[in-house]
């Protein structure tokens, strides 16, 4: 694992763009992520923020603009969980490993670590039907980091989740983050997750994305206590603010 | 009790000899009808007159079956392997799938029997023919289900595969290839249905007589002197032949299955 320091700028982006035949989804976006930097992009449905992580993890191509990233070791997390149904969660979580010709036994080996992470350790052996969803998402976060990835992008990774459920993995997810520190791009419609996981909220325009708005949330360690706390709550008002702003010009 | 539970229950030990009463009623009406209607011989042999045939001098009637046997299942073995790597070249491309997939429908759609033939004059008398017969049959159903199922894969799962970098043969090895179990299962369990079809007609025109005449030699010859008994008890062989790979085939693909079912 090549070295990364801290606060210099890992993920790039200038002027980034991308149209899908007549319609822009993403306009001329510039952004600088820093090494090991948590950063949440919220905006309204279909705004074009999952297309921009999926330029940024370069699952598609860009039209316009340069996104430089200053790693290749890149995993993602999908809103679905994406499992192999026939595999148990164990080679689920396995698979980018062996897909790299890691021997089976090593592969397993980092699994099971990685599934301890997740707090998963004793349900290496079930399949996927036989998991809940929220167990599915923890399988999918033990595969996104099971490469030790230096960049992890996550797409809404618990939006189908129940709220009590949710809020356990933006836990888990956080407290992760801060163990490993790798540069993490969290995508969400909810603005107390984005406040709660990452220490950056990109708030964009409704569709094409822009960026309208950049906002830094509290430093304090992460809790249950805090998602009702005041200082993240002035956060979400902020970014609900800007956002509630955009929307109203864009209908303009 | 609702409906699913009720599907869900375990059937009455009754119904798992269903099957064996509806065959002892119809020997029955066989037996009777032939009796009632003064039927002859030649034209319809009597169960007893059938189960006497076999009796009296079984093994050449058994050599016989093995053969067709060895020739149905080595037919069968060699439509599955050909199937899945067809099919996989063609799910490669769809330029690749588009020209030659309508070809394959055609080949398809020619009687076995006009070919069959052509099939004597380019692999000979005996077993090669045959086994080519067995395959012309049973090869397209591994195709088609082959190709839709791989055609099938989740463009979820492939968009993962291509965000772990995975290669192209990776992707098709660890992904599509198992992805599409259950419908080559289904290929397979068609296509060991039409092996027998194609092998014993394989044999009525390439097969060879003597001491192990397959069955369809038998058929032919016994035909030719009007021993229906004869007849009766190859084509009973024949169809146990059948039933039998595709039992076999169904146990093997109900544990290979049952992973994939579950999810």
């Amino acid at each position: 694992m090549s070295l990364v320091i801290r606060n210099e700028p890992f993920v790039v982006l200038r002027e980034a763009s991308r149209s899908f035949a007549a319609v822009r989804a993403v306009d001329s976006v510039s952004l600088s992520l820093a090494a090991g930097s948590c950063t949440a992009f919220v905006g309204p449905s279909g705004c074009g923020k999952t297309t921009l992580l999926r330029m940024i993890g370069g699952l598609e191509p860009i039209d316009r603009g340069a996104i430089e990233r200053a790693t290749a070791a890149v995993s993602f997390c999908f809103q679905e969980p994406r499992l192999l149904p026939w595999a148990t969660v164990l080679d689920n979580v396995a698979l980018p490993l062996r897909l790299e010709g890691e021997p089976r036994s090593a592969a397993s080996d980092r699994a099971r670590e990685a599934l301890a992470l997740v707090q998963l350790g004793d349900a290496s052996a079930l399949l996927p039907h036989q998991l809940s969803g929220g167990m599915k998402m923890r399988t999918a976060l033990a595969r996104a980091l099971v490469r030790r990835p230096q960049l992890l992008l996550l797409d809404e990774p618990f939006s189908a989740l129940d709220e009590g459920t949710r809020q356990d993995l933006d836990l888990a997810l956080r407290r992760l983050w801060e163990e490993a520190r790798f540069t993490a791009i969290v995508v969400t419609h909810s603005l107390p997750e984005a406040a709660f996981v990452a220490e950056r909220v990109v708030v964009f325009s409704p569709r094409p994305a822009r960026v309208v708005g950049d906002f830094a949330t509290p430093e304090a360690e992460r809790s249950r206590s805090l998602w009702t706390s005041p200082e993240l709550n002035a956060v979400v008002e902020q970014a609900s603010q800007c956002l509630h702003r955009a929307i109203a010009e864009g209908r303009r | 009790m609702n409906a699913r539970s009720r599907r869900d229950a375990p059937p009455h030990p009754f119904a798992r000899l269903l099957p064996l009463c509806v065959v002892a009623i119809a020997v029955m009406i066989w037996a009777v009808g032939k009796q009632v209607f003064g039927i002859e011989d030649f034209q319809l042999p009597s169960p007893l007159g059938v189960a006497r045939a076999f009796l009296a001098d079984p093994y050449p009637f058994l050599r016989g079956c093995a053969e067709t046997a060895f020739c149905a299942a080595s037919g069968f073995l060699l439509a599955v392997v050909l199937g899945i790597t067809a099919a996989s070249a063609l799910s490669l491309s769809r330029t690749v799938e588009r020209s030659v997939y309508p070809l394959t429908l055609l080949f398809q759609m020619v009687p076995l029997v006009a070919i069959a033939p052509l099939l004597v004059v380019w692999f000979g008398y005996g077993r090669p023919a045959i086994l080519a017969s067995t395959v012309v049959v049973a090869v397209f159903p591994v195709i088609a289900n082959t190709l839709s199922g791989l055609r099938g894969t989740d463009t979820g799962l492939v968009e993962l595969f291509a965000s772990l970098g995975a290669s192209r043969f990776q992707t098709w090895w660890s992904l599509s290839l198992p992805s599409a179990v259950p419908a080559i299962v289904t290929g397979l369990r068609i296509a060991a249905g039409l092996a027998t079809i194609g092998t014993i007609t394989g044999e009525f025109l390439a097969g060879v007589g003597g001491e192990n005449a397959p069955l369809g030699i038998q058929i032919t010859t016994a035909l030719k002197s009007f021993q229906t008994d004869r007849v009766f008890v190859c084509v009973l062989l024949a169809a146990l032949v059948g039933f039998a790979l595709f039992f076999a085939v169904s146990l093997v693909s109900r544990s290979v299955l049952a992973r994939w079912m579950r999810g």
